[in-house]
């Protein structure tokens, strides 16, 4: 019975993602700014920021899902495993929804609501894997399993229409999954959803990421999502990284301050007392990071001169796999 | 303490889909038989997940939706007011938007998007309008440079100040906010929630607060009235609910919100069997019965529970609650936990 499904569902291991030096404009506006990370095989990564921190763009301009027409996309190199998505020659197609697969926000925008979920579950299935209609069926019938979806067989000549938001999202999961790929990133992948089912959309993308030791990108602005989901953190301000490191540290004591200042007030809505909550006064510079200094200065409680210029990201003096981009933590300052 | 606002049994019936195109709209029970009270300077959440009439409830009570039964507003019968009543209404009962992108005319400047409210109903002379909405500005925590800009120069948060500062105009005794700070980022969530606080303590306004996000109503509410499918079914102060939530939808909904705290271990995950109730259902039985983990054969598909008061302050539309001594609580026996 083991072997069985272990036959069914190729164990396919997660390949490590690695970003240097990412940099993306919007007609000459820069929206990212810089980022570099690294997902080792197998693990998930939870990338957390306010709207506008360019989270998102982070991840679709690494992976080359941003229009070039609108957004140019800078980096010394994105590199899948061994291979470069990037440099000259890259074989960008054919990465993209193989070897990384991607699940959005919105399943109703991400699915096209004239085409059954047939067509949409298999299009590029035969495609990447050039299977005939008869394997790719049986292969979409067995994804849909995977994700929770009874039925599948009759399901499959359904529209999207006919099926709640919740399924929608179990039908965008197959979708990634299809071509058994290496990289999973999930953009926000639950905000859509009502609660009960967010929960349970969650539980269902982790118990494939196990079963299939997919590494993982998980882009969420919900910072108590990622107590659940994720093994490291990075948390992103106006385009930049300014903080990363194990979740268990960074989110029981992150040491920038704008890291610090979100989790207190994300805590202070269910723990704390009085009547008044805790907040970061003032707003994210409109500008996004277009500033020589620290983009978080202008609202920063701990605020001093060195910040006029920009700081670099540095390891905390507690744990070297624990990075942050602020002054306060920089060696010679505290010395 | 007598109530603001009194509904009794105010349902809306909107029309559905047609099965075919000749055939009559299938009638939606957006809202049944809701009935709520809010006192004076009482805010009072309603929470719920999308489609089970938390804003249906407020466009009833607005009258933006035709409505039946019985809405009381200081006196006044909402539903059944001529225009003079209405106008009285609302100056009383003021709404706050969940999107404020939409909710502001971009071609007005901020002072003439306060000044409308004051036009309309006639408040003051020009002097007077011009000195009340240089106040309202500075009640919001906004400068008043900002009232010569245009919307679009404002960030979300300040944006949603200033329908805060809109629905204070008329100096009403009820704010309706529906999803208000929803739209908002984590940290400036927070700052719209302290203002709200404390226009509340210095105006002894009440909050009718829709938000399908427990995280914001913990603290911020008096009490919660929790929405399923049209119908209100758990109404508790808030302490009370979250200690000790009745019904077991409330319970798989607090179990479902994630905690931002590592400190604990995350609390055992009720699961709910099925897919959330169709708007278009009608059994006879309670309309959760399908997917409860305590549903009792012969009792629960017969007739819809009431809401009936269990205990002090806390009303609980089931059966199974009406028990007596809820040892149906476990939800482990049942099997319905995550591991």
């Amino acid at each position: 019975m083991t072997t069985m499904i272990a036959a069914e569902t190729r164990a396919t291991a997660g390949a490590s993602f690695e970003v240097d030096g990412l940099t993306v404009r919007f007609s000459g506006k820069t929206a990212v700014d810089n980022v570099s990370f690294r997902v080792a095989p197998g693990e998930a990564l939870g990338i957390v920021g306010e709207s506008g921190s360019g989270k998102s763009t982070t991840a679709m301009g690494a992976v080359g899902l941003l229009d070039p027409e609108i957004a140019a996309v800078e980096a010394r190199h994105v590199r899948l495993d061994m291979t470069d998505l990037r440099g000259p020659g890259a074989p960008r197609a054919g990465i993209l929804g193989r070897r990384i697969g991607v699940v959005f926000q919105n399943p109703m925008v991400a699915l096209n609501p004239v085409l059954t979920i047939e067509r949409q579950l298999t299009d590029h299935m035969r495609q990447h894997l050039h299977l005939d209609a008869r394997a790719a069926r049986a292969r979409a019938i067995r994804l849909l399993g995977e994700v929770g979806i009874t039925d599948a067989a009759r399901r499959l000549s359904f529209y999207p229409f006919q099926f709640s938001g919740g399924m929608l999202q179990r039908i965008t999961i197959a979708m990634a999954l299809a071509c058994d790929p290496e990289l999973l990133i999930a953009d926000e992948p639950t905000t859509a959803l009502d609660a009960t089912v967010q929960a349970e959309v969650v539980d269902l993308i982790l118990s494939i990421r196990r079963s299939r030791g997919l590494s993982l990108i998980w882009i969420t602005h919900d910072l108590a999502l990622l107590n659940r989901v994720a093994d490291r953190v990075a948390v992103m301000y106006a385009g930049r990284l300014v903080e990363i490191g194990p979740a268990d540290v960074l989110l029981d004591h992150p040491a920038h301050p704008y890291a610090a200042g979100l989790l207190a007030s994300v805590q202070s809505l269910w723990t704390g007392e009085g009547a008044e909550f805790l907040t970061i006064e003032g707003a994210p510079p409109p500008n996004g990071p277009e500033m020589p200094g620290c983009a978080f200065a202008p609202r920063c409680p701990r605020v001093f001169d060195r910040c006029a210029t920009r700081p670099p990201m540095a390891s905390t003096p507690a744990d070297a796999a624990h990075g942050v981009a602020c002054w306060l933590f920089d060696p010679k300052v505290q010395a | 303490m007598s109530a603001l606002l009194e509904l009794d049994d105010v349902s809306v019936t909107l029309r559905g889909p047609r099965a075919h195109l000749f055939a009559a709209p299938t009638p939606i029970r957006a809202l049944r038989q809701v009935s709520l009270t809010i006192a004076a300077g009482e805010t009072l959440a309603l929470v719920g997940e999308s489609g089970s009439g938390k804003s249906t409830l407020a466009r009833a009570i607005t009258r933006l939706v035709p409505a039946a039964g019985q809405a009381r507003f200081d006196g006044i019968d909402i539903l059944k007011a001529d225009r003079a009543g209405m106008r009285r209404v609302r100056r009383g009962l003021q709404m706050v938007f969940q999107d404020p992108y939409s909710s502001l005319n971009r071609r007005k400047r901020i002072a003439d998007i306060l000044m409308e409210p004051l036009k309309v109903h006639g408040v003051g002379d020009g002097a007077e309008r011009r000195r009340r909405v240089e106040a309202l500005i500075a009640q919001v925590g906004l400068n008043t440079d900002m009232l010569q800009r245009f919307p679009a120069a404002l960030s979300g948060g300040q944006r949603q100040r200033i329908s805060i500062a809109r629905a204070l105009a008329l100096q009403p005794q009820l704010v309706i906010c529906d999803e208000a700070v929803s739209a908002l980022d984590v940290s400036v969530q927070a700052q719209i929630l302290n203002l709200l606080g404390s226009l509340k303590r210095s105006y002894k306004l009440a909050y009718l607060f829709i938000t399908h996000d427990l995280g914001v109503v913990r603290r911020f509410a008096d009490r919660i009235a929790v929405m399923h499918a049209g119908r209100i079914i758990e109404v508790a102060p808030a302490n009370l609910l979250f200690a000790g939530p009745l019904h077991p939808y409330t319970r798989a909904l607090l179990s479902a919100a994630p905690h931002p705290s590592r400190d604990r271990p995350a609390p055992a995950r009720i699961l709910l069997p099925g897919e959330p109730v169709s708007a278009l259902a009608e059994p006879p039985g309670c309309l959760f019965a399908k997917r409860c983990l305590h549903f009792r054969p012969g009792l629960c598909e017969k007739s819809d529970p009431p809401l009936v008061t269990q205990g002090a302050n806390h009303q609980v539309a089931c059966h199974r609650a009406r028990e007596g001594v809820p040892a149906w609580m476990d939800d482990a026996a049942t099997g319905g936990l995550t591991p």
